[in-house]
């Protein structure tokens, strides 16, 4: 049974284990999860944002519960490690190889389908501010020049640690993939 | 930091689902407390992906990144949104983008820099053009009683006004050889072609139609993405698009229909041709 979310006073608690700024402690936390997020991906799990959850829930109850974490890092990588085991015990996620598994087409033939694509993107683009549209892109573009040392730089100007680049670029991919999730539901603006 | 740091093959072959079990927990277990190497792996990964779009990775690797990342559904629509991230496709494909990300300068702008780039003579054609295409749009938009030829249509043969919706079933894989093309048939008057397609009986989520004109290279001249289908008799499901009549002209047409699943995964319906003329 999946546990439940933590409530706000063991979220503090978890915060405080990792780090006493709360700020910093937010960003230990957003990075957490993505490293849990490539631990379940690397395993071709299908529910990885669930586990990644389930992981950072437990984690939070065992600390409430009072368990004695020294290394709340490796403390996580042992529940996730539990918890992807436990998961194969589960008659739904009998293991597929990757080899069996049937691959999907990535860039669709039609024409219609790559500008619904297109037009999502463009829309959702524009939904983020400003700055977060100028710094996505530039995270990105850089001409030929491999992304870590483009990047290094990037944070260099605008004074940020590259784990704090990351994490503010995560923030930002996220908007947009919620956004352009959304639409490719629903459909792009212009296209209704 | 640790001894896999800036082992970027390493990381690759991870990404890759391509190292033993053993390597794989021991920097699993690492990335876990060496934020440095979590954000070079993380790098390894947009690289990884760069190479990937633009088709830089070697044939094998291009199968095991396929394999990987594309049957996660999840991982396939990052991919989507990296897809656009890249440079180079916003600068090929994407309508707006400029490479240099400058804004172009307005058309009143645009034209001085022509005056400064081609010189006095060229600037000179430039506003004769303009004050001949300033005239043009007087005379056309001043009012009707100033216009020499408001009778016009006294002199002019009858319009034929049509209906206002034109209505067309069309089945999928009719093809010219078959017989007779279904045609609407529209006039000056007509604001609406309903085209009622038959979309089989599987419903989906919603459909995607597309609609070219055959007789100019199948070019695309309208898509909707949110159509719904409603049972017509028995099982049958009809997909009811309303075309604005101004998107066609006369000519040969077809419509290609695909049902969109809740995965937004599209399956091919059907092609149905049709033709519109004025009578």
């Amino acid at each position: 049974m999946a546990t439940s979310f933590p409530t706000q006073e063991n979220f503090d608690k978890l915060l405080l284990c990792l780090n006493p700024d709360r700020e910093r402690a937010g960003e230990e936390y957003e990075l957490l999860r993505l490293k849990l997020l490539e631990y379940f991906r690397a395993r071709a799990c299908s529910y990885a944002e669930e586990q990644a959850d389930e992981t950072l829930n437990r984690l939070a109850k065992k600390i409430a519960e009072g368990e004695d974490v020294r290394d709340v890092l490796r403390f996580c990588y042992g529940l996730a490690r539990w918890v992807w085991m436990e998961s194969l015990k589960k008659p739904e996620a009998r293991r597929v190889s990757l080899d069996d598994l049937t691959v999907p087409p990535f860039v669709p033939p039609d024409s219609l389908l790559r500008k619904e694509q297109e037009a999502c993107f463009q829309h959702c683009l524009q939904e983020l501010a400003a700055g977060e549209r100028e710094m996505i892109l530039e995270y990105w573009d850089h001409g030929n020049r491999p992304h870590r040392e483009a990047r290094k730089e990037m944070a260099a100007r605008l004074q940020f640690t590259l784990l704090a680049l990351r994490i503010r670029i995560c923030r930002i991919r996220d908007k947009l993939k919620i956004c352009y999730s959304d639409c490719r539901e629903k459909g792009p603006p212009k296209l209704k | 930091m640790g001894e896999l740091s800036h082992n970027s093959a390493l990381l690759t072959r991870y990404l890759l689902g391509d190292l033993s079990s053993d390597e794989q927990d021991r920097l699993e277990e690492q990335y876990f407390s060496d934020d440095e190497l979590f954000i070079e792996l993380l790098d390894a990964k947009d690289q990884l992906t760069s190479d990937y779009l633009e088709n830089r990775l070697a044939p094998a690797n291009r199968e095991r990144f396929e394999r990987h990342f594309l049957t996660q559904s999840d991982c396939h629509q990052e991919l989507e949104l990296d897809r656009f991230l890249q440079p180079e496709f916003r600068r090929n494909s994407l309508p707006g983008q400029s490479a240099s990300r400058e804004e172009a300068p307005p058309w009143w702008q645009a034209v001085f820099i022509g005056l400064r780039a081609y010189g006095p003579l060229a600037g000179a054609a430039i506003v004769a053009l303009l004050i001949i295409g300033a005239t043009g749009l007087w005379s056309a938009l001043r009012p009707s009683s100033e216009k020499p030829g408001s009778v016009l249509s006294q002199s002019s043969p009858p319009v034929f006004v049509g209906p206002i919706t034109a209505s067309l079933a069309l089945k999928p894989g009719r093809l010219r050889s078959e017989g007779e093309m279904p045609k609407a048939i529209v006039g000056a008057g007509t604001q609406t072609v309903e085209l009622q397609l038959e979309a089989g009986a599987g419903k989906y989520d919603r459909y995607q139609a597309s609609l070219q004109r055959v007789d100019e290279g199948n070019v695309e001249v309208l898509a909707d993405s949110a159509l719904k289908a409603e049972t017509a008799a028995g099982k049958l499901l009809i997909v009811t698009w309303k075309v604005p009549a101004a998107k066609l002209s006369i000519g040969d047409y077809q419509v290609t229909l695909r049902g969109v699943s809740a995965d937004n995964s599209p399956s091919y319906i059907g092609d149905y041709s049709f033709k519109v003329r004025d009578r």
